[in-house]
């Protein structure tokens, strides 16, 4: 994979290839091309995120790094063109991996029992949401997500300079 | 008695010039999510933009203080962005930027906001790296977070 910033002709090819992708109609010959595309870009994001140690128990971790592994999994221009159109289809194909492994089964979850204080300023959810919103190239959500992380985050803050949060 | 003596002592004693320029931060976030809920985005922008005229106290951390700043003008773009002026947009993340680079939240939120401007403003290239670095931060902002968790 080559980290060269992509020709116009390859982002043309990617945008062209993110549309048959998304409305799930390819046209013409296409169509085996796209499926042929969209298998291998499933599988080797499966394969990404089991090399990266994301275990398939913890979906929301691997959802979080799909963005980045389809940068790897199918290259700089085309993930970057492509993104918002199958990140979708990754994200579906992960599911039934994910919910037909038993270690996905709710009961397996460790119960977050931290007081709340010990996660003030955890910023986990800010973190999803942006890699959201880079998947998406929307950042009105990304936003929203902030309030809270926002709000602890001056208050301690706040509290680290004497005042009374 | 000494302690009643010592409390009003505290009471009386001026408030961490710091600590007030967080809560004026805090309350500037308030004000604009007030004005944003009631249909008036210019209004919320005017009062963050506002809040970034005046410098930060000169004993607030550095990082502390481009982190709250950033913040605001991570806001300010995406106000810009919700209004359909992209270029104010970037030029709003520009100025954050500015503030200084770390692989932090903030400065991953203003590259995606800007991003995304550069995006309407057809200039798919530079949108491209502004993701791609916002993305690598991320990734090392997930790794720690990951770390962290026990």
């Amino acid at each position: 994979m080559s980290d060269l910033p992509p020709s116009d002709e390859e982002l043309k090819a990617a945008q062209a290839l993110a549309k048959d992708l998304e409305r799930h109609v390819p046209t013409g010959g296409a169509h085996d091309d796209a499926l042929a595309t969209a298998l291998m870009i499933r599988n080797s994001v499966d394969d990404e995120l089991d090399e990266l140690g994301l275990a398939r128990s913890k979906p929301k971790q691997r959802e979080s790094m799909l963005p980045t592994v389809l940068f790897r999994a199918v290259g700089f221009a085309a993930a970057a063109a492509v993104i918002a159109g199958i990140s979708f289809m990754a994200h579906e194909a992960l599911t039934p991996v994910a919910s037909n492994n038993p270690m996905d089964s709710p009961s397996r979850h460790p119960v977050d029992v931290r007081p709340r204080q010990a996660k003030a300023l955890d910023s986990t959810d800010v973190i999803h949401a942006q890699s959201a919103a880079i998947a998406k190239h929307d950042p009105a959500e990304l936003d929203a997500s902030m309030r809270e992380y926002r709000g602890r985050m001056l208050a301690a803050l706040e509290s680290q300079y004497g005042g009374s949060p | 008695m000494k302690a009643a003596a010592l409390l009003l002592l505290v009471l009386a004693a001026p408030a961490d010039p710091r600590a007030l320029w967080i809560r004026a931060a805090h309350d500037v976030h308030a004000k604009a999510d007030l004005a944003i809920a009631s249909g008036n985005e210019v209004d919320a922008r005017n009062q963050l933009v506002a809040f970034l005229s005046v410098p930060p106290p000169a004993s607030v951390d550095e990082t502390n203080a481009r982190a709250v700043q950033q913040d605001i003008w991570f806001r300010v773009a995406e106000l810009d962005l919700h209004v359909g002026t992209p270029s104010g947009a970037e030029a709003d993340a520009n100025s954050g930027l500015a503030l200084g680079r770390a692989d932090d939240l903030f400065v991953a939120n203003l590259l995606i906001v800007r991003g995304r401007a550069l995006e309407l403003r057809h200039d798919d290239r530079a949108a491209i790296a502004d993701y791609s670095e916002a993305q690598r931060i991320n990734e090392v902002l997930l790794s720690q977070a990951v770390e962290k968790k026990p």
